[in-house]
């Protein structure tokens, strides 16, 4: 069965663990998986986490910033983030050298619904380096493809440079998951698709949409569109789901700063069932 | 290459384009009609010429190129199965504002652009239901260019 998932082990939200930078992987321009393996074995033995939840990374002296995990869920003592240089903490993060101790604490918040995909078709929907996100639930949905039916990942990108973990694809093919990747811009080296993700929903066969659920992450806007374009093909909105993005502080509800409406993203989310924040995803500077 | 109506009308049916018109609608819509098969490489229509037929894409990947001086062809959109390509020939004057070209080894369905217009000049009915599907393909086609315009992949910012 694909369920039932370990709850994660209780914890202490404030109490951030040692871990060690121990393997960099450079995947585009600006973007790298970093492996954090804990200093503490106990720790590592029980850390777990859900497809889709996040850890705050601590640089002490710097700043703390949200990151979803993108590792395997069954995967212990190690958990990768796959993270671009945007601001102070994640700039500084790049310029760490491999072994260096920083701090997390976590695991954060909701998580993509796995456990409900039994039987059904599951469509992937991924932009950017909104596949981070989304490669735990990939790769827990694989181990388990038995008990799927149709499994398909769109993925999308700017250019053909900047997909993520294309190396990943032909493996993810290779164990059951139709991957279709599409860019919006090509150059001559580029002979797949080109166009956004939602052109590539719009025309993906569907064996029962009433029966598919969709997961999509990526920037807002491609995610609101191709939740309606599932929706126009007759997938019901309460099985579209989304991973939303605000300024996560605190990660547990309290400091307001990811208030969404009367979510907070942080504990609430990130992953919304489409049908809890559509009213909400359409209001200016919310 | 020329396939008896019914097997049009078969064919038809099980594209995306079709669903939900009405059979005697679609029936309207075959008439004169004929099957291209494209290898991979080869060229349906260009940008510039004139293209009175329309398609629609029954398998395969056609590519949509415009040329841009100094840069050569600049491929903006892949067209997949189900897909309407080469509308122009319907609603303007049948220049192409596109080149199109076969991404794989492609099937496709040509309509034929005059007798689509002679069906809707004499059954309004079914104009107004091919030029609203047509719509309806343009408003997609328009949502998913505004949205690659958007850039929506650029880099943001975080922490």
């Amino acid at each position: 069965m694909i369920t039932p998932f370990p709850s994660s082990h209780p914890h202490n939200p404030w109490l951030a663990h040692s871990v060690r930078i121990q393997r960099v992987t450079q995947e585009t321009p600006g973007v790298a998986t970093y492996d954090m393996a804990f200093d503490d074995a106990s720790v590592a033995e029980s850390f777990q986490f859900l497809p889709g939840q996040f850890n705050m990374i601590y640089l002490p002296g710097v700043g703390e910033v949200a990151i979803s995990i993108s590792g395997d869920p069954g995967q212990r003592g190690v958990v990768p983030h796959t993270i671009r240089e945007a601001g102070n903490v994640t700039k500084t993060l790049a310029r760490l050298p491999l072994n260096s101790s920083i701090a997390l604490r976590g695991p954060f918040g909701s998580s993509w619904p796995v456990e409900s995909c039994v039987g059904k078709d599951v469509v992937i929907v991924a932009g950017g380096i909104g596949l981070a996100p989304l490669r735990p639930a990939i790769l827990h949905l694989l181990k388990h493809r038995s008990e799927l039916d149709e499994l398909t990942l769109i993925v999308g990108a700017r250019d053909s440079s900047l997909l993520l973990y294309p190396e990943r694809y032909d493996d993810w093919r290779a164990k059951g998951m139709n991957v279709l990747v599409t860019v919006d811009r090509a150059d001559e080296s580029w002979h797949g698709c080109i166009g956004m993700v939602t052109a590539v929903l719009d025309r993906l066969w569907l064996r029962d949409a009433s029966k598919t659920v969709v997961m999509t992450c990526g920037p807002e806007v491609m995610m609101w569109y191709t939740v309606q374009t599932a929706i126009r093909r007759g997938i019901p909105s309460a099985q579209c789901f989304l991973s939303l993005e605000r300024n996560m502080n605190c990660a547990i509800g309290l400091c307001g700063h990811c208030q969404f409406g009367p979510e907070f993203l942080c504990k609430d989310g990130p992953v919304f069932c489409f049908d809890r924040v559509a009213s909400r995803m359409k209001v200016e500077d919310l | 290459m020329t396939l008896e109506q019914p097997n049009f009308l078969k064919l038809l049916c099980a594209t995306r384009f079709a669903e939900g018109l009405p059979n005697k609608h679609l029936q309207c819509l075959c008439r004169g009609a004929r099957l291209v098969r494209l290898s991979a490489g080869q060229t349906l229509f260009r940008e510039g010429e004139t293209e009175p037929d329309v398609f629609v894409l029954t398998s395969g990947h056609v590519r949509l190129s415009m040329n841009v001086p100094g840069r050569g062809a600049v491929d903006f959109l892949s067209a997949g199965p189900g897909d309407l390509v080469g509308w122009s020939g319907l609603i303007s004057d049948g220049r192409m504002t596109a080149t199109a070209t076969a991404r794989t080894d492609s099937v496709l369905i040509a309509l034929s652009g005059q007798c689509l217009k002679e069906a809707c000049e004499h059954d309004p009915q079914l104009g107004f239901v091919l030029m609203k599907r047509i719509a309806q393909v343009l408003s997609q086609r328009l949502l998913s260019t505004r949205l690659q315009l958007l850039d929506l992949f650029a880099e943001g910012t975080s922490a």
